[in-house]
């Protein structure tokens, strides 16, 4: 074979040989004791299961046949003439079932298996770790069950239907705010009560130690193709800046780790700022110029919308993916050394991005990758003649569809 | 190291000893089913036999409870319950010099945001001898741990069912008040059974610590407590307590009848 990524070093694989509970002051594993057995066995069996030549070339195998990585880097040229830039495109919307989420999906679950899970549970809000999820559970036979809330169920009907069709069972999650949040809490409650022979498959780089990291390595192989691909390019250059949509950060988080340490690399993340920071109805947690406050949620000390009591709030955006109240440990380190910048822009920034990108470049992105391409045009004035922007485009947008629909025939009325 | 202090935890489960009993401890949700009866609540639990009352302050995201306590922090939390207006309602307890201790059982944000010392002054002002905080494990629980040696407060850890030696062993160093010991793995709510090997379960706790043990998570019958009297030294009674005080008008009633009947069992 003479592909890319058989031309990869080392850092292209998982590397769990030197973790720490913590980013700076962020992170942490705030967890039942209950759980801690559970935590113990992936801390203490993840450096040496993905060591393993057998498990690398495995989820390497799946990555290239089944995955489709690596995913193209797409020069949009005409989004460049548009905004005065170089905007280039990671293309994870092309990865199989339509999102980043896969890449995660398929390294922890290859785990799982090899750890002796039969049985594996997950949260989702979108539908896409969902989805994800149970496809790597039909592909390696391992059975799957999803918490989604209720809320999320009735906006991602067809996601739903896709996660059925793919053997899973759907639970739908009914209290709380009914999203995303209350879906990981019920997923922690199913893995309490069955921690033995289960495994909880974590989305986003978020929760308790190890899955910050767990979802970062396995993530990170979206910045170092992308790396790969502009340079060869550009041999011996850097972007200007690499550019991405924070939820839980664990696309942003896949982008920017292998650029970190390259300090002329601008790392942007882009929050959903729903119907505007004054409205209350947002999930931005870093980008407000209120100072931001940091506080324990499932698992993990970062920066948390709450109110002075420690109650989490509600969260709000269009774009599912985007809805949850804490932003990933990393982030909040990468935040608080001024490493990376954050902004953030409303659902109808977001709604306009996705139609920019659509109509200049006939790439229909996921509303919560819209978010990174609305804060492109928010921060252009920022970027120069001849800059060299990654973006990346975490999902596709068909799951949007339907929502979107809807949202333009009440507009009509 | 080993706390040095002793309070009043201590000497409700040396009276229980004496008397041949185990400690009943009773759990309530502040706030549920409405902030003015939670006073009368803990005065009515403690002169029914109630050793020690386990106060939860609500928390938004309990990912340790199952159904019915989740509910009752969610409608204490629409009831506008505040930590501030708990400890208003244990000083008001406190006052009146009732036989019950209280201890409280929150999750760990609500302690970070109150500031983790001034949370702990609040706890020992108000006479609070213990707290229990489910989503807190023995690694990140050394700076609240510090405090609470320095105001006298015992932290009460957790052992669950599927421990493993080496980490019974540190939890057990740590030890001070009652182990918390959880029936079988899961979240709070009744069940059917109490788990079969709670014996050697107690057993293997006993060699490495003399802390006394007090079963939680699924217990709601006199039966139930009686068998577990005959293993522990305390028995913590929640979701069934909680399920009987959905109705304003008869939770004191029904509160003061079922502490007399699981004070009661054989």
């Amino acid at each position: 074979m003479n592909s890319q990524l058989d031309t990869m070093d080392e850092t292209f694989y998982a590397n769990f040989s030197d973790m720490a509970s913590y980013y700076g002051a962020y992170g942490g594993c705030f967890v039942p004791e209950t759980l801690m057995p559970a935590i113990e066995g992936i801390v203490n069996q993840i450096d040496e299961i993905t060591r393993d030549e057998g498990f690398r070339s495995e989820l390497r195998g799946l990555l290239e046949e089944y995955v489709g990585r690596p995913t193209p880097l797409t020069y949009a040229k005409n989004l460049s003439q548009e905004l005065g830039f170089e905007i280039w495109l990671k293309r994870e919307d092309l990865a199989h079932t339509g999102a980043h989420k896969i890449n995660n999906a398929l390294g922890q679950a290859l785990l799982a298996k090899r750890m002796g899970k039969r049985r594996i549970i997950a949260e989702t809000g979108a539908g896409q770790h969902g989805v994800a999820t149970a496809t790597v559970c039909a592909l390696l036979g391992l059975d799957c069950t999803i918490y989604m809330g209720a809320v999320d169920v009735a906006r991602q009907q067809l996601n739903v239907f896709r996660m059925e069709m793919l053997g899973a069972t759907v639970v739908e999650v009914d209290n709380g705010t009914k999203t995303l949040k209350d879906a990981i809490n019920e997923a922690i409650r199913d893995w309490v009560t069955h921690v033995d022979d289960t495994y909880y498959l974590l989305g986003s780089a978020l929760g308790p130690h190890p899955y910050p990291v767990v979802v970062r390595e396995f993530q990170k192989v979206i910045g170092i193709e992308a790396k790969q691909a502009f340079q060869s390019k550009f041999p011996g250059e850097l972007p200007t800046a690499v550019v991405a949509c924070v939820g839980g950060g664990s696309n942003a988080i896949g982008l920017f780790h292998t650029f970190i340490h390259d300090p002329s690399v601008r790392l942007i993340g882009i929050e959903a700022e729903g119907d505007g920071i004054q409205s209350g109805r947002h999930s931005v947690r870093l980008a407000s110029s209120v100072d931001p406050k940091a506080g324990v949620l499932q698992g993990c000390y970062s920066f948390l919308m709450q109110n002075s009591d420690g109650q989490v709030e509600e969260t709000h955006s269009i774009a599912p993916g985007l809805d949850y109240a804490m932003v990933g440990p990393e982030h909040a380190q990468l935040w608080q050394q001024k490493r990376a910048e954050y902004h953030s822009v409303k659902d109808e920034e977001a709604l306009e991005g996705l139609k920019l990108l659509t109509r200049t470049e006939g790439i229909i992105p996921a509303l919560e990758s819209a978010h990174a391409i609305a804060g492109l045009v928010k921060l252009k004035d920022t970027f120069l003649q001849g800059d060299r922007v990654i973006v990346n485009i975490s999902g596709r947008g068909d799951k949007d569809m339907m929502a979107i629909f809807e949202r333009s025939k009440k507009k009509d009325k | 190291m080993k706390n040095q202090f002793t309070n009043k935890l201590d000497k409700k489960f040396i009276d229980a000893k004496a008397r041949n009993r185990a400690a009943l401890m009773p759990f309530l949700t502040m706030g549920y089913p409405s902030q003015q009866l939670s006073l009368p609540l803990l005065e009515t639990l403690s002169e029914n036999g109630a050793d020690i009352i386990e106060v939860g302050i609500p928390y938004s995201d309990p990912v340790a409870d199952g159904p019915v306590i989740q509910a009752s922090s969610q409608i204490s939390l629409e009831n506008g319950t505040t930590p501030e207006k708990v400890f208003d309602i244990l000083a008001a307890y406190a006052e009146k010099k009732h036989s019950a201790t209280l201890v409280i059982m929150t999750y760990y944000n609500i302690l970070l945001q109150q500031g983790l010392e001034n949370f702990v002054r609040q706890c020992r002002d108000v006479g609070v001898t213990g707290i229990v905080v489910p989503d807190l494990p023995l690694e990140e629980s050394k700076m609240l741990k510090g405090l609470l040696d320095e105001y006298q407060v015992h932290l009460i850890h957790f052992v669950p069912p599927n421990i493993s030696e080496q980490r019974l062993e540190k939890i057990a160093k740590q030890a001070s008040g009652f182990i918390y010991l959880i029936s079988v793995t899961g979240v709070t709510g009744k069940r059917k059974q109490l788990p079969v090997n709670l014996g050697p379960l107690c057993s293997k706790i006993r060699e490495y610590t003399q802390t006394p043990i007090a079963l939680g998570f699924g217990i709601g019958s006199a039966e139930q407590v009686s068998q577990a009297a005959q293993e522990v030294d305390g028995v913590i009674i929640g979701s069934a307590l909680i399920e009987e005080l959905k109705e304003p008008q008869s939770a004191i009633d029904n509160a003061a009848i079922f502490m007399r009947e699981v004070s009661h069992y054989e």
